[in-house]
This record gives C-alpha cells, structure tokens and sequence, in this order.
C-alpha cells in the first residue's frame, strides 16, 4: 500500500478523498488542515505521497513545497488545487513537483496522476500541461537576466503589499538590506516602480521559473 | 448683510464719495468761519465734486466695466481734493483725517499694497506740503500742530494697508467654502461645484465645462433661476484660462487681474468658447477655470446681483474650493471602489471556499460511488450522505444569494413584505395573535442595515412582549417618512417593571436603536403596553 498524507483545509474535500481512496491500492495514513500541520504530520507519518492544496491558512502549499525540496528523504509531492497562478504553475514545475492535478478536472484524473507518481513518473492536469508549455514558449525569447532566490522572495512579499520595514522583518535583514535588493531587482527587470514589480510580480516570477 | 444690502467696494466706495461730499459741503455751509480761503472757489469746488460724486455713483453702480475704468480717474480727483480741502479748510469742519481714511482705504480695497502704499506715501507729502504754504500765508498757523497730524496719518496708513488688503474678503469666500465641504457620490462635483458656486454668488444661470484627461467633455448648465441640472454633452474643447475674469459678450468686454493684481482688460471675448453656445449663450457674468490633477474646466456665473471686481478675487478663492471638491469626490469615489473591490473579493474568496470546494468534493464522492458500484458495493448510505450535505450546502447558498441580493440598500416595500413574514412566523413561533400593518412608502430604499435593524427589532420586542410580560397579542405596525421608518408595538402583556417612577425599556432593544442613532419610547395605558421607535433612513452614524 502507498501511504498519502493529504493536506486540504476544506473538510468536504478531505471526507471525499478519504472516500475515494478506499478500496484502492493507496492508504490515506493522515490528514491536515494547513500547510504547518502537514509538515509535521509528513515528519510523523513519513508518507510516500503527499497530496497538498496550495491555498491554506498560516502556511500555504507552495512553501511546504519549499521546505521539502532540500530534504532527503520528502515524499514525492502531488498538488491538487482549484486554481493555480502562472508563477506558482512555473515554480511548481521547477521544484519537480510530480503531479499536478485542478479540482475542477475530472476526477478520475487524481486516480491516474496518483497511479503515475506512485510509479515514478511525472502527470501534469492536461490543461496546465497546455499553459505551462505556452508559458515556456513566451518566455524563451526573453532576456531579462535570472533572479535570484532571495529576489523573487522579495518579489513575493510587494505582490503582497508589505513595506520595506515589514519585509526586512520577514527576512531577518535590515531595511536598507532590503532596499539595495529592490533596487537590482528594479534594475534587472527594467521597472520603475514598486507599483509595477507588484503589478507584474506574477510575470516575472513565472519567467524567472520557466529558466530552471 | 442681507442680500438686499449687498454692496461690493466698487458702489461702497462711490457711495463713500458722494456721502462726504455732501456732508462736508452742508458741514462748511452751516459754518460761517468757513471756508477760511476764498470761499466762492471753494463752494464751486465743493458743489462740482457732489456732482462728480454723484456721476460716478450712477455710472458705476451697475457697470462693472465703468467702475474698473474710472477707478483710476476717481483716485486721482480724490487725492487733488484732499490736497485742496486742507489748503482752504481749517478747524473742526476741515475733512482732511476722514477724506485721508478713504482715499487710502478705497486703494486698499481695490487695488494691491503697493498702490495702498504709493498712495499713503502720495496723501502725506501733499499734506505735508500742503501744511507748509498754509504755515506761510497764515498768521495763526501752529505747523508743530501738523507734524504731529502727519505721524498719526502715517500710522493709520500702515494699518489700513495690513488690514484693508488681507480682511474684508472672508465673509463671501466663507459662505462658499462650507457648501463645497461634503461632496456626494450621487452627484457629479460638476453638478455640486456649479450649484454650490451658484448658491455663494447667488447667480441666476451657470454652466460648468469639463474636459478630462481622457479627451471626454461634460457640460452641466443651470438656468431659470432653478437648479434643474441638465448634463449635455459638448464635442467642443474647454477653452481655458490662467485666472477667473468677467466678461460681457455683447460689448466684447473682458476684465481679469494679472499676477501683481493689476486689472487688465481686453476686448476679445475668444477666452469663452463660443462652441458653448450650442448648449450656454453667455452673456454677462464671471468665468473661473478649474484644473484637478485629472481634467480642467471652466465655471460661468450669469446673473450675479452687483457684479464687480471683487468677484474676480472671489473667483480665485472659489476655484481653489471648487479643486478641493474635486478631491475630496475622487478621493470618496477611490474609498468606495476600494470598498467595492473588497467586496468583491471577499465573494471571489467565499464563492471559492464554500460552492467550488463543495461541488470538487461532490464529484470525487461521486467518482467514489461509481468505483464502488463496479465493486459491488451499496450506495445508498453514501448517497445520502452526498444528499444532506447537498441540502446543507444550498442552504447556505441561498442566504448567501440573499445577503448579495439586498446590497447596500433594499427597498422600502422589500421590508414591509419581509416583517409581514416575519410577524407571522413569530405568531407561530411563540403562540400568539400577531398582526402587522404598514404605510407603503413608494420609491423609497433604506440601508440594509436599517432592514437588518428592524427586523431584529420587532424579533426582540414580540420575544421580550412573550416571555417577560406574558403577552398573548402582539400589534406591529410599519410606517416612515423620507427621513425614519417608525415601528409601533402594542402588546396586551403585564406592565413592564419602573425604575425611578419611568417604565424601565428592554436594555437590547435600547442598545440596538441607540446603536442605529435612532428614539425609543415606551408608555402604558388601557391595559396594553406600546413601543416606539424611530430609526433614520440615512443609516448608522449619520
């Protein structure tokens, strides 16, 4: 048996997986709620799969993601989400995630993208499969140069609208730390203001991940 | 002042001119010591100024246009009578201090402090002077006397240029200020900024043109004497200019104010954009442009009782009020977007947590059922399990439609069906004869939360009617003006308890209407204890 731990904050969906999974040859060894419970819950149970949501309170799907792209010994990581942003998509891919499924599919294709990963390989939702691969394509022509990890964190948090102050809190650094990075990332990028990189963070971030 | 009494500086000074030659010639007539030199001259002089008073008076009284032009003239005849006055008078009757005071203060009222101080300079060097040939022909001529004299004039120039420049404008400028105070999101500001300019300035007719940056063009024109807005559109450009002028179409007549406050005028009338006539025929009035960081425009005022310059400066303030309504309305229009988007989102967000993750959920509960059968599994409890939670899920569907529904304000008549409902599920709830009447008041919507309010309401009072006064009948009845619904609630329970000799009032039912910033009363009599409450239609906090 293949044990899954799914993490989804919404009960209904927890209940209809539990039931879907019954009779089949995976075993559903635990659930959680949001993204710090699965953490803990995937260190204690040690499952094969984890099936994560992206939107969940505290922590959300994408940083779980995250913070178990440098372990050892993570489970293989299947995504399923009712809606899913271009940057996430691009980044979801860059981190080898090795299913991504939508809600909104058929949901015979859990089943199939759970069969695949359970044997090693990869299944992308068909519709993201066509929306990363035109992302890819309008992305290859562009010559913006890379950023870095701790740019597109920064990146990330004026999408969010935090301030200066609030984000060299989130980071540990001082203001000025984060304003020397701002200013490559304007640079880099081309932007003029702090409006626009919020703006357009989704694009750049998705670019940035169609390069790894 | 009242409006009867209004006098701008142009008739006050005229007016000003024609009393004290009048005065002064009645002064030196009754006087037999005076006029100390030549007395014929001097009563000549004396009866030619009344009438040149006189003129002027007439001739400027309703004629902006005259006033600016003579008023130069006029100062100059002023100050040579001054300096003549003080040659041939002397003693009590002499007019020389109060004619000083005019002539200074009718500079500082029309023109800047450098003409105020050009003036006072002017005033006493011809006193000075004047004092002088006096000190020769005269035996008795005490010129200590008139040293002293000087120095208090001097000290009363600087006074009247400090206080006559910056004080006498306030009043009118006041007025207009509070009526641009709070704009409202029903209205356009151009609607708003034109009737609370016409309001100010108690113009007959006004239109305001507006270009914005986008390229479109607004025109809104109040005429009759009534503020009955008719928005129109103009495919013309909004001719603008740097300052706020009066014009005069028929005479090709246009009179502004430089940067120095110098008046200038012209003979074109090009700055009023003739293509307005297709929805304004200008005639007579003052002009302001308005410029917001969004657009630019321009005010026309017809009928103004008393045009005259100062409307000009009074067009300058207006403009800088009517820029402020502007943003304030932008910045209302930018809170209440915001809050529309919030609302949006929290939707977008509810929508998604609630039908999406259900109608995900049902169809993998439904991808599950069907592997089951396939196994030869039973369905039915899975089946109904799907079905209550289907049930529970449109439950709150519907109350989620319902609160959508209602938005920011619900009709009157919505209320009224809705607490007829009401009353009769509180009938079957508790027991009891409820009965519900209610005045239908046509067109009129209240604010959800005063639809909230009332319902709780009369919930609470037939609640607390039942179970603290063991009433067995409640009588609700619904009416309201424009301004606050009115609910009356008559219960034949006991008598509810006294405190300090008054009949003490539910304390939920009081913190609720006290909340919504309307009256609560409750009286007894005949057996039968009545309620009544008064909420505001303009809602909380107003």
């Amino acid at each position: 048996m293949t044990k899954i731990l799914l993490a989804d904050d919404h009960p209904m969906i927890r209940t209809a997986i539990e039931v879907l999974l019954r009779d089949t040859r995976y075993e559903l060894c635990g659930t959680a709620a949001n993204g710090t419970e699965a953490l803990r819950e995937i260190d204690r149970l040690k499952p094969d799969i984890a099936l994560l949501d992206l939107e969940m309170p505290e922590t959300d799907g994408m940083e779980v993601v995250r913070t178990l792209q440098g372990r050892d010994k993570a489970p293989r990581i299947v995504i399923l989400t009712a809606a899913i942003d271009d940057s996430s998509l691009m980044e979801a891919r860059a981190l080898r995630v090795r299913g991504l499924v939508l809600k909104n599919s058929d949901p015979a294709y859990l089943l199939e993208c759970l069969d695949a990963v359970r044997l090693g390989k990869t299944w992308i939702d068909p519709e993201l499969a066509v929306r990363s691969a035109q992302l890819e394509e309008a992305f290859s022509g562009a010559a913006r140069p890379a950023l870095a990890p701790r740019e597109r964190q920064i990146i990330r948090f004026v999408r969010r609208g935090l301030r200066n102050r609030e984000i060299a809190k989130e980071l540990g650094v001082t203001e000025g730390t984060v304003k020397v990075y701002l200013h490559a990332v304007f640079e880099k990028l081309g932007v003029s203001s702090r409006t626009e990189l919020a703006i357009r963070a989704d694009e750049f971030l998705a670019e940035s991940f169609s390069r790894n | 002042m009242g409006r009867g009494l209004q006098l701008y500086s142009g008739r006050v000074i005229a007016l000003g001119r024609l009393l004290l030659a009048v005065s002064f010639l009645g002064a030196i007539a009754v006087d037999i010591s005076q006029p100390a030199q030549s007395p014929t001259q001097t009563f000549a002089l004396l009866i030619a100024y009344v009438a040149f008073a006189a003129g002027i008076t007439a001739a400027t009284w309703n004629n902006w246009w005259l006033d600016a032009k003579l008023a130069g003239p006029a100062h100059a005849v002023d100050i040579g009578l001054f300096t003549v006055l003080v040659l041939l008078t002397e003693g009590y009757t002499s007019p020389y201090f109060v004619f000083f005071v005019f002539v200074l203060l009718a500079a500082a009222i029309r023109w800047g402090w450098r003409e105020t101080t050009l003036t006072a300079i002017l005033l006493a060097i011809l006193f000075l002077a004047a004092g002088m040939v006096a000190a020769k022909s005269s035996v008795g001529f005490v010129l200590y006397r008139y040293i002293v004299r000087t120095g208090h004039l001097v000290i009363l120039s600087l006074i009247i240029i400090w206080f006559g420049i910056h004080q006498w404008r306030a009043r009118i400028h006041a007025s207009a200020d509070d009526l641009l105070a709070d704009p409202t999101l029903d209205r356009s500001p151009l609607e708003t900024g034109l009737a609370a300019a016409m309001t100010a300035l108690h113009a007959k007719r006004g239109a305001f043109t507006w270009l914005d940056d986008s390229g479109g063009c607004k025109c809104v024109v109040a005429d009759s004497g009534e503020l009955a807005f008719a928005t129109r559109g103009c495919d013309a450009a909004v001719v603008s200019t740097p300052r706020p002028f009066l014009y005069d179409v028929a005479k090709h007549r246009i009179l502004t104010r430089d940067s120095e406050r110098n008046l200038v005028a012209s003979a074109t009338t090009e700055v009023i954009d003739q293509r307005l006539a297709a929805v304004f025929r200008p005639g007579e009035g003052l002009a302001l442009p308005v410029r917001t960081g969004t657009g630019e425009g321009q005010l026309y005022l017809e009928g103004i009782p008393g045009l005259s310059t100062d409307h000009i400066d009074l067009g300058e303030q207006l403009a800088i009020d009517l820029v402020a309504h502007f943003q304030r309305h932008a910045l209302l229009s930018a809170a209440a977007e915001s809050a529309e988007a919030s609302s949006r989102i929290a939707l977008a967000r509810d929508l998604h947590d609630s039908v999406v993750q259900f109608l995900a959920g049902a169809a993998f509960r439904l991808e599950a059922m069907k592997r089951s059968e396939a196994s030869g599994r039973k369905l039915e409890p899975d089946l109904n399990e799907l079905k209550q939670l289907m049930m529970q899920e449109q439950g709150e569907l519907r109350a989620f439609i319902t609160a959508l529904r209602s938005g920011s304000r619900v009709p009157f008549a919505d209320l009224v069906s809705d607490l007829r409902a009401l009353t009769g599920r509180l009938a079957r709830q508790w027991s009891i004869q409820c009965h519900f009447t209610a005045d239908v008041i046509e067109d009129l919507a209240i604010p959800n939360d005063v639809n909230l309010d009332a319902h709780q309401l009369v919930r609470e009072a037939v609640a607390n009617a039942v179970r603290h006064a063991e009433a067995k009948s409640v009588r609700v009845t619904l009416g309201g003006t424009r301004e606050a619904i009115h609910l009356e609630m008559i219960n034949d329970g006991a008598a509810y308890p006294k405190r300090g000799g008054q009949i003490e009032l539910p304390l939920s039912l009081r913190e609720r209407v006290e909340q919504a910033g309307g009256a609560i009363e409750i009286s007894r009599g005949m057996d039968v204890t009545k309620l009544s409450i008064s909420l505001p239609t303009a809602g909380r906090g107003q």
